[in-house]
C-alpha cells in the first residue's frame, strides 16, 4: 500500500511491524518531510508509572511507544494535562449523546463506567490522538480534540496511526489543505489507517461521534429540502 | 476568525491588540528552532515581554528559548497571528493572552511554508536554557 508514495518520497516501505526499526523508519520520515513527529524522548518512568496506576494494564504497542515516545511532547506536565483530559473528553461524549437523543442520562453513565479506559497518544492543540483496547485486544486510535470531531475514529493500532500520520503531510503537501482536519479528511490518508468496516471496535466516545455526524447530516438535508 | 476555544470559551484569534515586537520560540535542544510538528498548521511563539522561567516552566527540560523580531519573521513572508494559546497545556492566562503563531503567508504552500520557516534557523547564537 503507498508503494507509489514512498518511492516518490524517496523513502523505503515502512516496516510490517511496530518496533524500533519501524519508529527508525518514522524518523527519517520526519527528516525528509522536514517535520517533527513525535517526539523522540521516552515518557518519563515516574510518568509511565503513575498512569499504569490510574488507568491500569497496557496494550504491548503502548508500553512499547511510551518506552521511546512521550505523547506530550515537549510539555513540562504532560501527565497533568492529561489527567483533565479524559474528564473533557466524557463531558463532551455525554453532551452529545444527550442532545441528540441517542441515549438517557443513565444509560450513557452505565456506558461510560465501562467503557475501555482512554490512553494519550498525542496531546496537541489541533493533532491529539487518544486510544483504547477493545475486547478483542485491538488498538483503536481516536480523535482526541476536544470539538466537532472528537471520538471520530482514525486508525487500528499505533502503526497504521503513525503512517496514516505520515500520508497526512504528504497530502497536505501535495493538496494544499488550509486545515488539519481537511488533512484527516483526505480519503487517502483515511484509508491509511486501516480502520475496518466489518465489527469496528466500540466506545462511547465514537458512538457520541457518530450521534453528531447523523444529527448533523439529517439537520443539513433538511435545510436543504427547504430551500 | 470569530472561533472560539472548545476547551475554555475564549477566543481563538484575539481581536484588537497589537503585535509583538520581538517574540520567543521555544525549542528543543537538538531540533531546529523552527520546525512543525505533526498537525501543526502554524509555530507556537510568545510575546518576549514573557519571562523566559515563565515560558520554560510550561516545557520539559532541554527546551531552549530563541528570540527574533516580528518584521525579521514578516519580511519571509511569513505571518505573525495572535492566537489564543494551548489553555491545557499553559494553564496561565499570561501565556495564553500573549501567545501568536507563525503562519504561512497567503498563497504560500505547505512545502514553502517548511522551507520559509527553515530560513529562520539560525546557528551558533545564544540561547537561553
Amino acid at each position: 500500500m503507498f508503494n507509489n508514495i514512498w518511492l516518490h518520497r524517496n523513502l523505503p516501505q515502512p516496516p510490517d511491524n511496530f518496533n524500533e526499526d519501524f519508529l527508525n523508519w518514522l524518523w527519517e520520515a520526519g527528516k525528509q518531510l522536514n517535520v517533527i513527529f513525535f517526539d523522540n524522548t521516552p515518557m518519563p518512568p515516574k510518568d509511565f508509572e503513575q498512569l499504569k496506576r490510574t488507568v491500569g494494564n497496557l496494550h504491548a504497542d503502548l508500553e512499547y511507544f511510551y518506552s521511546k515516545c512521550a505523547p506530550w511532547g515537549s510539555k513540562r506536565a504532560g501527565l497533568e494535562i492529561w489527567h483533565n483530559q479524559p474528564q473533557l473528553i466524557y463531558q463532551q461524549t455525554r453532551e452529545n449523546l444527550l442532545s441528540r437523543g441517542k441515549l438517557a442520562s443513565a444509560d450513557i453513565e452505565s456506558a461510560l463506567a465501562v467503557a475501555p479506559p482512554l490512553w494519550p497518544i498525542n496531546l496537541s492543540p489541533n493533532a491529539s490522538a487518544i486510544a483504547f483496547a477493545d475486547g478483542l485486544g485491538r488498538l483503536a486510535i481516536l480523535n482526541g480534540n476536544i470539538g466537532e470531531n472528537l471520538g471520530c475514529p482514525l486508525a487500528m493500532g499505533l502503526r497504521n496511526f503513525i503512517i496514516m500520520t505520515v500520508i497526512g503531510e504528504i497530502m497536505w503537501e501535495e493538496k494544499n489543505y488550509q486545515t488539519y482536519d481537511a488533512v484527516l479528511g483526505d480519503a487517502m490518508v483515511r484509508s491509511a489507517g486501516l480502520w475496518p468496516y466489518d465489527n469496528p471496535p466500540h466506545h462511547p466516545v465514537i458512538d457520541a461521534w457518530e450521534a453528531t455526524q447523523v444529527s448533523d447530516y439529517r439537520r443539513k438535508m433538511s435545510s436543504v429540502a427547504r430551500e | 476568525m470569530d472561533e472560539k476555544c472548545p476547551k475554555c470559551g475564549k477566543p481563538k484569534y484575539p481581536q484588537g491588540g497589537q503585535k509583538p515586537e520581538w517574540v520567543k520560540r521555544v525549542y528543543v535542544n537538538g531540533y531546529p528552532q523552527y520546525q512543525l510538528r505533526q498537525g501543526e498548521e502554524g509555530l507556537s511563539i510568545f510575546d518576549a515581554k514573557i519571562s523566559d522561567a515563565d515560558i520554560l516552566g510550561k516545557f520539559r527540560s532541554g527546551s531552549m528559548i530563541e528570540i527574533k523580531r516580528t518584521d525579521e519573521i514578516e519580511s519571509k513572508g511569513l505571518i505573525v497571528l495572535q492566537t489564543h494559546g494551548d489553555c491545557a497545556h499553559f494553564q496561565n492566562d499570561e501565556l495564553e493572552d500573549n501567545h501568536c503563531e507563525i503562519r504561512p503567508g497567503p498563497g504560500m504552500n505547505r512545502s514553502q511554508f517548511k522551507v520559509t520557516l527553515k530560513t529562520l534557523c539560525v546557528q551558533g547564537e545564544k540561547h537561553v536554557q
